[in-house]
This record gives C-alpha cells, sequence and structure tokens, in this order.
C-alpha cells in the first residue's frame, strides 16, 4: 500500500497546496488552449499535441522508475488503474467536445460545472471503505459549483 | 437535448476517473501513474482526432505545436500531477472542491494576461468559491 489518502497536520498541508497549485495550472492551461483553439487547431488535435508533450516531458522525468514500478507488487493493478484514469479522463474529455458541439457553451458549462458533486457521489458509492463524506465537504461543494457556474455564465454571456 | 447527455457523460467519465485514481494511488507512485494515465489518454484521443480531423492531425502548423506544447505542460506534466498528489494525500472527497476551482484561476489569468473584465458575477463566483475552499480545507480528519 502507498498513499492513504488521510493526510493530517503537514502532510494534509501539502495535499490542499498540490490541488491548488494543479487547479491554478489547469486554469492557465485553459487560457492558454481557448486562445489557442480559436486561432491555430481543432480542440481534440490540440489536446493530441498537449497530451504527446505531457507524456514525453514526464516520461524523460520518470524513465527510471517506470519499469521498477510496473514489475514491483501492485504494478499490475496500478496499471490497470491508472490505465482506466487516463482512458476515463480524454472520454470525458472527448465527450465535452461533442457536447459543445451539440449545444452552446450555456447550456454545457453549468452540466460540466456540477462535476464535483458528480465525482463526490461516485466517491461516496466506490470509495465507501477509503473516504468520509461529510455533510462540510459536500457544502462546501455545493459552494465552489456554485461560484464556479457564475464565473462560466459571466464568461458566456459575458455578464 | 444530445448536448446536455454528452455534458452529463463527460462528468460521469472524469467523476469515476477520480475514483480510479485514488485506488491507483494505493498500488503505485503517483509520478508513474500520471505518465501512464496520459499514455492511455493521449493513444484514446489521437484515435479519435484521426477519426474525426485526418486532415488536420497531419497539416499542424509549428505554431499550433508550440503553443499547445506549452499549453500541454501546464496542463499535464504540472496539473495532473499536482492533481494526482493531492489525492494521494487528501483523498477524493477533501481534494475534489480544491481541483474544482481551476475556472477562477483562469478567470484571473484572463484579467491580468489577456485584459478581460472582472464583473459582479465574477466576482460573486470568486467569493463563492473561496468559502467552499475555506469550508474543505477546515475539514478535519477522525
Amino acid at each position: 500500500m502507498r498513499d492513504s489518502g488521510n493526510a493530517t497536520g503537514v502532510g494534509a498541508t501539502y495535499g490542499y497546496l498540490f490541488a491548488l497549485g494543479a487547479s491554478a495550472s489547469y486554469g492557465l492551461a485553459q487560457v492558454l488552449t481557448r486562445y489557442g483553439v480559436s486561432q491555430f487547431a481543432s480542440p481534440l488535435v490540440g489536446a493530441s499535441i498537449s497530451l504527446l508533450v505531457g507524456a514525453i516531458g514526464l516520461g524523460l522525468l520518470s524513465a527510471r522508475e517506470l519499469l521498477p514500478q510496473l514489475t514491483g507488487a501492485g504494478g499490475r493493478r496500478g496499471l490497470l488503474l491508472f490505465s482506466l484514469a487516463g482512458v476515463t479522463a480524454a472520454g470525458g474529455v472527448v465527450m465535452n467536445y461533442i457536447a459543445l458541439s451539440y449545444a452552446p457553451v450555456v447550456i454545457v458549462s453549468p452540466v460540466l460545472g456540477v462535476n464535483p458533486l458528480v465525482t463526490l457521489f461516485f466517491a461516496a458509492i466506490f470509495l465507501r471503505s477509503l473516504e468520509r463524506i461529510t455533510p462540510r465537504l459536500v457544502f462546501g461543494s455545493v459552494l465552489v459549483v456554485l461560484g464556479v457556474l457564475c464565473i462560466t455564465l459571466a464568461t458566456a454571456l459575458e455578464l | 437535448m444530445l448536448g446536455i447527455l454528452f455534458a452529463i457523460l463527460a462528468t460521469v467519465g472524469w467523476g469515476i476517473g477520480a475514483v480510479f485514481v485514488r485506488l491507483g494511488v494505493q498500488h503505485m507512485g503517483t509520478t508513474t501513474g500520471t505518465l501512464i494515465s496520459l499514455i492511455s489518454g493521449l493513444l484514446m484521443t489521437l484515435v479519435v482526432a484521426l477519426a474525426l480531423h485526418p486532415d488536420e492531425m497531419f497539416q499542424v502548423s509549428l505554431a499550433a505545436v508550440v503553443w499547445f506544447a506549452i499549453a500541454g505542460v501546464f496542463n499535464f506534466p504540472l496539473g495532473r500531477f499536482f492533481n494526482y498528489l493531492s489525492v494521494a494525500r487528501l483523498g477524493v472527497a477533501r481534494s475534489t472542491p480544491l481541483l474544482s476551482t481551476s475556472p477562477m484561476f483562469a478567470m484571473a489569468a484572463s484579467v491580468f494576461l489577456l485584459g478581460e473584465q472582472l464583473t459582479w458575477l465574477t466576482a460573486l463566483g470568486t467569493v463563492l468559491i473561496l468559502a467552499g475552499v475555506y469550508l474543505a480545507m477546515s475539514e478535519r480528519r477522525a
């Protein structure tokens, strides 16, 4: 077993900083991608280039530990789970683009904005033995969803 | 109706993906896990992109490659790696509210980099997001 996902103290603080760092990186990437899609290439072609560069960059950084990890204890299970994580994440991106081809941003964005609550729902079902979903976390997620809806609608409707 | 259906499928994909990550970090290091998810995601995206935009895939300009490569660095080695690190430490439930705040950072980047205007609705959204993040971060483990 590796990480417990139940860190407290300094470990939790790092976890929160990593989450905010991820969010900031995603936010900046969104702005770059939005401009790139309007100027250079279609979203799926752009996503393919971004994923290829990401895989090459991270592959160069982590090449040494790849084989020991894959052949180590739990390697096969990890390979399967992370492969599925990659496919479902990419599947979500593809569905997002298809959704936008059928409906305007003002319709699609609010549905996508509910994602944190959908994630909590699946965590409550499939991670019952690992995760504790408290009313405080659900309420915090609802506030984040409402805030994201405000920002995405303000951008889409130019309010 | 189809647009809403595919948007729901997108959120289902991302939600189930988070569950796979949570289970995966128990068996494998975050760096290797991120790399594997990028490779499997790349294969799927390439197949769909080649099916839908076969001509464009082989006629991409150098500017497009450079631009999306820069976006890719922020999105994947940084964004996804930090995402998985946070899930490994906090779990899905505690990390999800914070990981969902990217539109707030995108809005801030748009204001500072592209000169877009801050409106009352985006300000209200920012306040709500910060309140939600505070609630999630003040959650104590049992």
